[in-house]
């Protein structure tokens, strides 16, 4: 068998192709809406995992990036009537540049130090979006925001006003990301990442800069909130300061500790299910908070790798299995 | 190669270490010794950029070096171990000397993200670097351990062919043989020397005197921060000021 | 003008009063026993429902109410100790930090069951009483939360000096390995410190639930201003945790009456990153060197 032909990838191409069919399956409309969300959810939780999987440093600022690109790239196509295409990655570029204005100060702090600091940065920025009712237009949110720009393919023109048009945009976005995110958590910055969790004094001796590193993890992750954020003001078409909560930082980490932190299909599985259960059981509102937070306490201690760890676990026992057979 | 003059760390009222002149020869394997609380870790962080000295100045290859970051410091050819042991223990061997061999990878973030030819063709180097690497030390077929899983005596080599794999001129270890049993300190000694043959320069802080003592071409030897004795094996055991810091017990053991 | 001010300092030392409860059992828990308690807000909850039930359901008089639930929660801290902070001993501390904060939505969603969803009132035999002087008042229940908080400190702090196991909690915080060689039991201090913390901050719900509302998220709002507390004094530092509740809890309620209401949580975090930048260890704290 060749080097590509593994179970693992197997699993990935059957994983994508389902991804890629999905819409086409026949689900209700409701089934779409929360396919859409969960994407959204996993660029989330894989924001969150560089900064906190890998690098070990927990930040509770997600939701506080994930607004901003939303307003800003919101606020450029209904005011400037900028292009989706060129707000949305300029928006990234200012959820990076928040991550950085506040990263530098703060990253060097302890562990709890740094977590009330982007408790504080994430409120302060909602309370931005609340109260500078001239530009965000307050509680009311703003409406009205306009779908990604129409574009040709040859064949077809997509004009991302369905659903399944926005759905497949996000999806290959997804897709795009999840290429990119591979290549850097096994390379040297990867390495870097993980070796600055385990122990950073000792990763300052090997000749990296902890501080340069630590920012780049968590400037990558407020991009890619960020960006997330003009991916859903897109499809919503509406925004207000209620959705970047720092109770939605706290869901995006649920989602990544569940799944499992620093691995790469944890935060995707995550955030697949604990989206679907979220939106599917909200007349157990109540009951289903129980459950995440006790279950977040005893997976950290247990099962630290979460799902992701568990089925990893069990992939390699059926392997020894098959080789004993 | 290495040269400190007047080099001073105080910590509130106290001196770690005291107007300290101290040079390393380039190619020699210097030993540096003294009762527990003299200095010796201190220096050590000194040198490797961890603390930044009160006063005095430390030279390196000509280059001053006080106060870098320790990552600074390393790029510029140093790497230490530690006294007791920091390996990422979540990471394999293999993994451990690719995050040591960091500074030598010339490819930037992008290189990185897209997966360029610049990163293979780096990494590629690298590779073959540290598989000669893991050869030296017999370590091959543990490459896949997580560095936790270790046995202690592994755990100590990794750590030096760790801090070697950044290919620095000057070697830094900080107690290589705490907690090792004979025959494990009579290997270390061979890997040692056989440092010496590479060229490495290697500045070794231990209490094992046996080892201090055999493989050594020239002691310092610290006392409250300062250096109280400086020469061969056999000029420092009978030094009387060194018998007396050490009230005479562990050096007279190993003439 | 100058009544504003007054009754805005009045404020903030009750304001600072309730940090100072919660924050000590905070500060405690991280510097005796190495853990970062980020359920720690929902102790101060906990307290404050327990109140309601001895003092509004069973009738009871206030400060007997108040001391029984104290002891309850004390209990309920030991519990806590031995479930979760046992178990989270050697964990890395993003990993104490994450399983707290699970523990904190547990314990918020479990009151919100257990006990009520909405706000719960308080009413005490103090609630309707006050003193009025020069243009001001003060209901009681607001002046007795101060004075029983500088009651409790004046316990806690003969406590930890003259006892015998406060004297080992004092070892523990400044190097456990040395007191464990000792002969200390870090269990049993373990188990008081958690007690401790929790029957100070069970204090403070009960004392504060009646000048609010009861509710199972009132430990949710608190608890960043706590933790900036604690971080400001220091983490560990107990004298530091008390002036530190107090410069915030005045600055909280100055701005609140002065300014804003809407940016006085902006005022406390940027009071908090200000002096971090400035000074990491907190105002108070001594600024470690790591031993490598």
């Amino acid at each position: 068998m060749s080097k590509y032909v593994s179970t693992k990838n197997i699993a990935v191409a059957l994983a994508v192709a389902f991804a890629l069919i999905f819409p086409h399956l026949g689900f209700k409309a409701y089934y779409l809406h929360i396919a859409v969300l969960s994407l959204l959810n996993i660029l989330l939780a894989l924001g969150l995992n560089l900064i906190a999987g890998y690098a070990g440093q927990l930040s509770l600022a997600q939701a506080g990036f994930f607004g901003i690109g939303a307003y800003v790239s919101a606020l450029l196509m209904l005011n400037f009537k900028l292009s989706f295409w060129l707000a949305a990655p300029i928006a990234a570029l200012c959820s990076a540049l928040a991550a950085i204005s506040i990263g530098v100060p703060t990253l060097r702090l302890k562990g709890p130090y740094f977590v009330i600091s982007t408790m504080g940065f994430g409120e302060i920025v909602r309370q931005i979006f609340l109260n500078w009712q001239t530009v965000t237009r307050g509680p009311n949110g703003l409406t009205g925001i306009p779908a990604p720009d129409p574009i040709s393919l040859g064949f077809v023109r997509l004009t991302f006003e369905s659903r399944v048009e926005n759905y497949y945009l996000i999806l290959v976005v997804l897709l795009l990301v999840l290429v990119l995110y591979y290549n850097l958590v096994h390379s040297r910055v990867g390495r870097a990442l993980r070796a600055i969790r385990n122990d950073y004094i000792a990763t300052q001796v090997m000749g990296i800069h902890v501080a340069f590193y630590r920012i780049l993890a968590f400037a990558g992750g407020a991009a890619l909130s960020g960006l997330t954020g003009a991916l859903y003001a897109g499809y919503i078409r509406f925004v207000s300061p209620d959705t970047f909560t720092t109770g939605e930082s706290i869901n995006i980490l649920i989602m990544m500790v569940i799944g499992g932190m620093g691995t790469i299909i944890g935060p995707i599985i995550g955030a697949v299910f604990i989206t679907y259960l979220l939106e599917t059981m909200r007349v157990f509102a109540e009951y289903r908070l129980v459950i995440y937070g006790l279950l977040m306490f005893l997976v950290i201690l247990y099962m630290p790798k979460g799902i992701a760890g568990m089925l990893e676990a069990l992939w390699h026992r059926l392997h020894s299995w098959k080789k004993e057979a | 190669m290495l040269k400190c003059e007047a080099l001073t760390m105080r910590f509130g009222g106290l001196s770690a270490v005291d107007n300290l002149d101290f040079q390393v020869n380039t190619g020699e394997i210097r030993g540096l010794i003294g009762p527990n609380g003299s200095g010796k870790t201190t220096l050590f962080n000194m040198i490797s950029g961890l603390y930044t000295p009160t006063l005095g100045s430390i030279v390196f290859e000509g280059k001053p070096i006080a106060g870098l970051r320790p990552d600074q410091v390393t790029r510029v050819g140093i790497a230490r171990t530690f006294q007791n042991i920091r390996l990422f223990g979540d990471m394999t061997v293999w993994e451990n000397l690719l995050v040591g061999r960091h500074c030598r990878l010339r490819q930037t973030v992008f290189d990185d993200l897209f997966a360029t030819s610049t990163k293979r063709r780096e990494e590629a180097v690298a590779h073959e670097k540290l598989e000669t690497l893991l050869k030296m030390f017999r370590m091959e077929r543990l490459r896949e351990e997580l560095a936790k899983n270790l046995p202690y005596g592994s755990q100590r080599e990794l750590e030096i062919m760790r801090a070697m794999a950044s290919e620095p001129h000057l070697l830094m270890l900080d107690e290589p043989a705490a907690g090792m049993n004979p025959q494990e300190t009579d290997q270390l000694m061979l890997q040692i020397k056989r440092l010496k043959e590479l060229g490495f320069t290697v500045l070794v802080v231990e209490h094992d005197m046996k080892l201090v003592m055999s493989i050594c071409d020239r002691i310092t030897v610290l006392n409250y921060g300062k250096k109280i004795a400086e020469g061969a094996p056999k000029d420092i055991q009978a030094h009387p000021e060194v018998i007396r810091a050490y009230l005479g017990k562990q050096v007279k053991d190993s003439a | 003008m100058v009544q504003e001010f007054v009754q805005q300092v009045v404020n903030g030392l009750v304001l600072g009063s309730t940090y100072t409860l919660i924050a000590l059992g905070l500060t405690m828990i991280y510097g005796i026993l190495g853990i970062v308690n980020w359920a720690h807000s929902e102790l101060y909850m906990l307290g404050a429902f327990v109140g309601v039930f001895f003092v509004v359901h069973m009738q009871l008089p206030f400060l007997v109410g108040l001391i029984l639930a104290m002891i309850v929660m004390a209990g309920f801290g030991m519990a806590m100790d031995l479930l979760v902070f046992r178990p989270l001993r050697s964990a890395p501390e993003i990993n104490m930090i994450i399983g707290t904060l699970g523990i904190s939505i547990f314990l918020v969603q479990a009151a919100v069951i257990v006990f009520s969803p909405n706000p719960v009132r308080f009413p005490t035999e103090f609630s309707e009483a006050y003193l009025s002087f020069m243009g001001i008042s003060i209901t009681l229940q607001r002046l007795m939360v101060f004075c029983v908080t500088l009651v409790l400190i004046g316990f806690l702090n003969y406590f930890i000096k003259h006892t015998m196991i406060g004297k080992a909690m004092r070892a523990c915080e400044q190097n456990k390995d040395a007191a464990r060689l000792m002969g200390i039991d870090i269990n049993q201090v373990s188990l008081v410190t958690c007690a401790i913390g929790a029957a100070l901050a069970a204090a403070a719900g009960t004392l504060v639930g009646p000048i609010f509302l009861v509710s199972p998220q009132m430990g949710l709002a608190t608890i960043s201003k706590v933790f900036a507390v604690v971080i400001l004094g220091g983490m560990g530092n107990v004298p530091g945790a008390i002036w530190a509740a107090f410069i915030l809890g005045l600055a909280e309620s100055l701005t609140a009456g002065f300014f804003s209401s809407y940016y006085k949580d902006v005022v406390t975090f940027c009071i908090l990153i200000t002096v971090l930048i400035i000074k990491p260890a907190g105002l108070f704290g001594r600024s470690q060197i790591e031993k490598v």
